[in-house]
């Protein structure tokens, strides 16, 4: 396993930001697409998340800033990457989404999965439970033991939404 | 002030009325960057039971809320 998600699991979230930033930075191995989203999503908790992140994890108000700035350009970084990352798609639409309240529902969430499909992630779901409990509720619950097996900040995010 | 961009408990009414009422203004319920980045709202009211209710918004609408036990 990656030192970056060994940090990330061990909630040293600054220093996973510095050993994500080094896995993307690497030009000797191919960097999966979990480190980008992993790190866009640790960006994006330090720039928006103050009383459930920040305070709670000690992050300082240089990084909440530098989340602000870095968090979309590690989202654009992965897609160049990653163009047809269903999850990186969903993130970038979820944060405008809950941060700057920009236009992002179910209808527009089940065509990302069109277009992209769901094989790659389940996260989506996550989403679109908070539509239909009872439609979604498979997908949720495969998403919430996939957290469970593995609690970084992202996944545990996503299980205090839905479980 | 509108609910428009995260889904709240339905039966969090109160985020709305803390978020409309000019006098709960409270720029520290806002991260350094919100703060920094222009045209966030922080606003808080402490209630009797203990429970205070902080809120954020950009334009107008709540984008993050939530009910701290222990006030700050």
């Amino acid at each position: 396993m990656k030192i970056s998600i060994i940090k990330d699991l061990n909630k040293e979230y600054i220093e996973a930001v510095t050993y994500y930033e080094a896995d993307i930075s690497s030009i000797n191995t191919i960097t999966s697409v979990d480190c980008y989203i992993n790190l866009a999503f640790l960006y994006w908790s330090f720039a928006f998340e103050l009383f459930e992140f920040n305070i709670p994890n000690n992050i300082s108000d240089e990084w909440s800033i530098l989340g602000g700035n870095r968090y979309p350009e590690i989202l654009n970084l992965g897609l160049s990457v990653y163009p047809n990352s269903v999850e990186l798609h969903f993130w970038k639409r979820y944060f405008s989404r809950i941060s700057y309240g920009e236009s992002f529902l179910e209808l527009d969430c089940k065509e990302l999965i069109k277009q992209y499909g769901d094989f790659s992630s389940h996260v989506p779901y996550f989403f679109l439970y908070q539509f239909d409990r009872g439609f979604y509720f498979e997908k949720t619950n495969l998403l919430i033991k996939e957290c469970e097996e593995l609690p970084t900040a992202k996944n545990i995010y996503i299980k205090s939404i839905i479980a | 002030m509108e609910n428009g961009t995260k889904l709240l408990p339905a039966a969090e009414g109160d985020f709305e009325n803390v978020a409309n009422n000019s006098t709960n203004l409270n720029p520290n319920e806002l991260s350094v960057h919100q703060k920094t980045a222009g045209g966030f709202q922080g606003h808080s009211k402490l209630f009797r039971n203990g429970r205070q209710v902080w809120t954020q918004s950009l334009n107008g609408k709540i984008t993050n809320a939530g009910v701290n036990s222990i006030p700050k």
